[in-house]
């Protein structure tokens, strides 16, 4: 189902809890209360034949409105990336776009970051596994970049905890981008815009060491390195910018919230029906929570472990595991964020345990239906498939040991529709309609960019 | 209607007088400048750190108990908002005569999810049986059992202190 067109209806006056202003009119208020109760559906007599059926709302408890409230506002505060001094730098910013398009940092050349993560598919690639470099195949579905700023973790194993940290293990991984750092500082330092973009932002050149006190990483680290990180919290910059627009859930939620009752009754009812069934029995909202629709945190939802024949994929356990070996996590040297700073309390408190074993990431649910295939393996083509895989789940798949939330819900061929229809609800209409902001080339002077941005 | 009108505004400035005489009653020394402020006031903000003076029931604070021991708890942010790290401010307070404890450890689980916490919670002691506890996250909605063990010459002392979470 797709959102409902968009229709400008007079809000009316004095709408909040029956206050009105003071100069409003005796006969507009009574034009008011009868379009109020018309809206409500109370008059009794049904639509005329071929009109369209008089809006309603659910009569939803004073629980289910909290629940439904907690999903909002949209868009929430801009957030930076972790452990990124560059993160809402325009320079870097404008780095990280190009770096981002640019399939010369892939190690034969081929593929970009947008290779996989399409702006025309919402930054995720449409294909059930992700493929690297020369076709090679993964064991994860591409996850879209949408909103990516306001997750905790990043992977379906969360082992990364920033999005710079995020962007340099696809590029050094053989099967993914199949790069090195050295590689990475040749490409930027051979051409003359990245470098000059570079410079702006690092302050010294490609693959050369920065002058005494310009920065706080590693002595020891060579100078590749540090242009690997430094393109990396570029590409880090320019992904936290990416802020999906607000969906017509939120322009439901917003109505509910200032009791405007003829703006939420605009809200298709099957999927005021489904929001119901998601935040009601469905329990759906117990991780897929706030404003995000996901409480940025793991669980095992009864998916094989298996990802092909005598290959097990361990989840958040091999993913805690492969955050605290790495390099670049928030507690590294690397890391901009000061050790006190809350930004890194997730990295020093995480802790390992044995159900964190097959557990995948709680992904958002703002523009699921625009990012199919589903679910850390890609196994559910359609929202049809996922919801049919709750409905339906096998316990003995669950941990034995492990969380005792998921039950199968047994829902009905109409329920299954509600939810649906609910989460079309969740779409962002620009979600697949990203365009790359035009900007003057490295250099130029102050007039010269001017003209380029006018363009 | 005017009449329990006319009574309640005759109740506020007899409220007000005794607010003022609680006011200008003295303070017990060694007491926090908002301690101090709270109990002038008859009430201990929110804001106030725990302390084993307040007695149960004041507001802003879980106070659970067992075998002789109590903690009073603040946790910070108020309300624990959910899938956030929050932290908590406690208090321990022994039996008459115990020495105050050097060390706390605390958890928590969601009993009817059979699931704890992601993370592990560190509690760092300030002295005088306070302690700074963070690290802590919430990350479901419903009721969580907030768990402090306290070792003692006797053996371990654990309190424990529902939380309903929203």
């Amino acid at each position: 189902m797709s959102p409902p067109p968009s229709r400008r209806v007079p809000e009316a006056p004095g709408r909040c809890g029956g206050l009105r202003s003071a100069g409003e009119s005796r006969p507009r208020r009574a034009l008011v209360a009868v379009l109020a109760w018309l809206s409500l559906g109370v008059a009794g007599a049904g639509p005329a034949p071929g009109a369209q059926a008089p809006a309603t709302l659910l009569d939803f408890t004073a629980d289910e409105r909290r629940a439904i409230l907690a999903h909002g506002p949209w868009p929430p505060p801009a957030q930076r990336d972790a452990g990124n001094s560059l993160s809402g730098r325009p320079a870097a910013i404008a780095l990280g776009q190009r770096l981002f398009f640019d399939a010369r940092l892939s190690g034969d050349g081929t593929l970009s970051c947008a290779g996989c993560h399409r702006p025309d598919l919402a930054f995720t690639d449409g294909r059930a596994r992700a493929q690297g470099v020369a076709g090679h195949p993964l064991d994860r579905h591409t996850p879209s970049l949408w909103n990516a700023a306001h997750e905790r973790w990043y992977g379906w194993d969360g082992a990364s905890d920033s999005l710079w940290s995020f962007a340099i293990r696809p590029l050094l991984d053989p099967r993914e981008m199949g790069a090195g750092a050295d590689h990475v500082a040749r490409v930027i330092a051979g051409d003359a815009e990245l470098a000059c973009r570079f410079r702006q932002v690092a302050g010294h050149a490609p693959g050369q060491a920065p002058p005494p006190g310009r920065t706080s990483v590693p002595a020891e680290a060579l100078p590749a390195e540090r242009t690997l990180v430094v393109a990396a919290k570029a590409l880090g910059a320019f992904v936290a910018t990416l802020r999906s627009g607000r969906t017509a859930f939120d322009r439901f939620r917003d109505a509910l919230a200032r009791d405007d009752r003829r703006a939420a009754s605009r809200y298709p009812p099957a999927a005021q029906r489904g929001l119901r069934l998601f935040v009601g029995r469905g329990a759906c909202s117990t991780c897929h929570s706030g404003p995000m629709f996901s409480n940025g945190e793991f669980a095992d939802i009864g998916v094989p472990f298996f990802v092909r024949p005598g290959v097990v994929d361990p989840g958040r356990h091999g993913g805690i595991q492969r955050l605290q070996a790495s390099d670049h996590h928030l507690l590294s040297p690397w890391s901009d964020a000061p050790p006190d700073a809350a930004e890194v309390l997730k990295t020093r408190h995480v802790v390992r345990q044995h159900r964190n074993f097959g557990e995948f990431k709680v992904p958002s649910l703002r523009n699921v239906a625009v990012t199919p295939p589903h679910l850390h393996d890609g196994s559910k083509p359609d929202l049809d498939a996922v919801i049919r895989h709750y409905s339906e789940l096998d316990l003995d798949r669950l941990h034995a040991d492990g969380e005792r939330i998921l039950k199968p819900l047994r829902l009905d061929a109409r329920e299954v529709a509600d939810l649906k229809a609910f989460l079309h609800t969740l779409t962002d209409p620009g979600a697949g309609r990203w365009s790359m902001p035009r900007g003057p080339a490295c250099g130029l002077g102050a007039a010269a960019a001017a003209r380029a941005a006018s363009r | 209607m005017a009449r329990v009108l006319g009574a309640l505004l005759a109740v506020v400035p007899a409220m007000a007088a005794a607010a003022s005489a609680a006011a200008a009653r003295p303070v017990a020394t060694g007491a926090s400048a908002p301690e101090a402020a709270a109990r002038r006031s008859g009430i201990a903000r929110a804001d106030a750190p725990p302390s084993c003076s307040q007695p149960r029931g004041t507001p802003g604070r879980w106070m659970p108990e067992a075998q002789g021991w109590r903690a009073v708890i603040v946790p910070r942010p108020a309300p624990i908002p959910v899938g956030r790290h929050f932290a908590l401010e406690v208090a321990l307070c022994p039996p008459a005569g115990a020495p105050p404890p050097a060390t706390l450890k605390v958890d928590a689980d969601m009993p009817a999810h059979r699931h704890g916490m992601n993370y592990r919670p560190q509690a760092v002691p300030q002295g005088g049986g306070r302690f700074r506890v963070d690290g802590l996250m919430f990350h479901m909605p419903g009721y969580w059992r907030l768990m402090l063990e306290v070792e003692t010459a006797d053996g371990p002392r654990r309190l424990e202190q529902p939380v309903e979470v929203r």
